[in-house]
């Protein structure tokens, strides 16, 4: 079966946000209608204040929409943030935050699988030998390595990520691009990427969803039909992708 | 008696130590290492030591009020022999001990929930901000009459004045809690209390220990001055009562004691805060290195 013909794994339905501030009412995401296949990879693109962040947030019930429902199974979601020097918790080694995660996971872990979890997802985000140090003291790319080790030490079948990659270098985020595909293609779960970056929307993507400037809901709905795996060198060189390029650029720049 | 709380505030807390220049460190022994070591400052109080000393023996200023440091540090195993002395503070200390303890369990306790439910902050605020500005001493004569004169109003002294700092520091650290570090209890779907144990209390720590030092001093001093008040025992009673007296010598060994105890004090407090909250004596200021 295709991943498009799966069922939902989240779904809005009309669901918008409306923020009421001292000057009136201010519409961070008109009502939009949107469906994610269980096991899809998608990504989310657009302008600064085009509501990508909102819709995300949305999903992960940080906020509620204002308008129409959204629905998602809460237990086995979790979210990797941007600023992930804020989300780790500092008072905690590398294993212990991933324990974090492992303990507050779906589902109640056995003792003896806590341990086996915290492993497996060091694994899965390639960090050894650090399990004993704090996270501050680690390269900001490790640090979001981290954090995303204990989102999956929670078992979840869906994550969701709010431009997890921009506050790290270049190098360090194209290794993490190829890590968050690697972890995807390996646990079959459904991966909503939120991200500014259209390369990295397209590289990483079953299905990148552009949304319009200011809120204005979902300008386009792109399936990216390229090969896996994607290298940085191979794929980004295809012609296919070099015309999902123009055809995105083109849609964001407008 | 406020100026007096203050003064000793603003000395309760630690110069911060100059950032290393950037040059090569001098060497440990040389003269240069020396100036910017603490030995420095031990030399130099060693020096108003003895220049007390000096202006004592030359007889410069009545010795009757101003006796040598050597005749204050011959007083002291008399005194300590006759168990006065260490009596008197443990007297002190133990009392201090309670009302400090109380403070802090019910600081902490207050400073969360009125950080975390917005119905107990408005609650309690205007209550807290109108007692918060009348100097403890001022509370004293009003104790007196409803808890006498004995430790029951050392204790509570203690307790009102160690209070505030704890709470309003242990709420402003709960405040001050990040955005995200809040959210990510959300998406692990933390329960009420999960969050408060395991998120914002180790978060507020660092805030909660300024606001329980700030308090250790002001414990020991609000005790004296209790016990100075309505004295019927205590390291404040006894400098009281040498002065009184005319005991200038046992007066000036309370002193010397007090300020031995108050050190004494915030350096264990120090090494605790190291040992509690290590990620934040070791690793705040620390930056990583990309």
């Amino acid at each position: 079966m295709k991943i498009a013909d799966r069922p939902a794994a989240l779904a809005a339905a009309g669901a918008g946000k409306t923020f009421w501030s001292r000057s009136g009412a201010v519409e961070a995401l008109a009502p939009l209608t949107l469906s994610i296949a269980e096991g899809s990879f998608v990504t989310i693109v657009g302008r600064s204040g085009c509501g990508k962040s909102t819709l995300l947030r949305l999903f992960a019930g940080l906020t509620a929409p204002t308008s129409g429902v959204v629905r998602a199974d809460g237990d086995v979601t979790r979210y990797v943030f941007q600023d992930y020097s804020q989300s780790l918790l500092p008072w905690q080694t590398v294993e212990q935050n991933v324990r974090f995660g492992a303990v507050h996971g779906s589902g109640e872990p056995a003792h003896g699988d806590t341990a086996t979890a915290v492993r497996e997802s060091l694994a899965y985000v390639g960090l050894t030998g650090v399990e004993l140090r704090y996270p501050w003291e680690l390269s900001g790319g490790m640090q979001q390595r981290v954090a995303i080790a204990r989102a999956l030490a929670a078992r979840p079948t869906v994550l969701l990520m709010d431009e997890p990659f921009s506050s790290v270098d270049a190098l360090s985020r194209a290794h993490l691009q190829d890590m968050i595909a690697g972890v995807w293609s390996k646990l079959g779960i459904t991966i909503v990427l939120v991200t500014h970056d259209i390369d990295e929307a397209i590289l990483l993507a079953d299905r990148v969803i552009v949304l319009a400037p200011a809120g204005a809901g979902i300008a386009a709905d792109v399936s990216i039909d390229l090969p896996r795996p994607r290298t940085q060198l191979e794929t980004r060189a295809t012609d296919a992708y070099l015309g999902y390029r123009a055809e995105l650029l083109r849609l964001v720049l407008d | 008696m406020e100026a007096n709380v203050r003064s000793a505030l603003a000395r309760d807390v630690a110069l911060p130590e100059p950032v290393a220049s950037r040059s090569a460190e001098p060497p440990r022994g040389s003269f240069g290492w020396f100036v910017r070591s603490r030995w420095l400052g031990v030399l130099f109080t060693l020096a108003l030591l003895a220049l007390w000393q000096g202006v004592a023996v030359s007889g410069l200023v009545d010795s009757a009020l101003l006796p040598p440091v050597t005749t204050i540090l011959a007083r002291f195993a008399p005194a300590v022999a006759r168990g006065d002395l260490i009596g008197s503070l443990g007297e002190s200390l133990g009392r201090m001990a309670i009302g400090y303890g109380a403070a802090a369990i019910v600081g902490i306790t207050l400073g969360i929930l009125m950080g975390r439910l917005r119905v107990v902050w408005a609650l309690l605020e205007p209550v807290l901000e109108l007692l918060r500005p009348v100097p403890i001493p001022a509370f004293i004569p009003l104790l007196i009459l409803f808890l006498g004169v004995q430790s029951p109003l050392k204790i509570a002294v203690v307790f009102i004045g160690a209070l505030f700092p704890i709470l309003l520091s242990t709420y402003a650290g709960v405040r001050a809690l990040p955005p995200t570090l809040r959210a990510t209890a959300v998406t692990f779907r933390l329960t009420w209390w999960q969050t408060i144990r395991e998120i914002v209390v180790p978060a507020a720590a660092p805030a909660m220990f300024v606001g329980l030092r700030t308090s250790l001093a002001i414990a020991l001093i609000v005790e004296v001055v209790a016990e100075m008040i309505a004295g019927t025992g205590g390291i404040g009673y006894y400098v009281l009562q040498a002065e009184e007296a005319l005991r200038v010598v046992d007066m000036y060994v309370g002193i010397f004691t007090l300020a031995v105890v108050g050190y004494a004090l915030n350096f264990g407090f120090l090494a605790i805060e190291r040992v509690a909250i290590p990620w934040h004596a070791g690793g705040a200021h620390r930056s990583a290195s990309e």
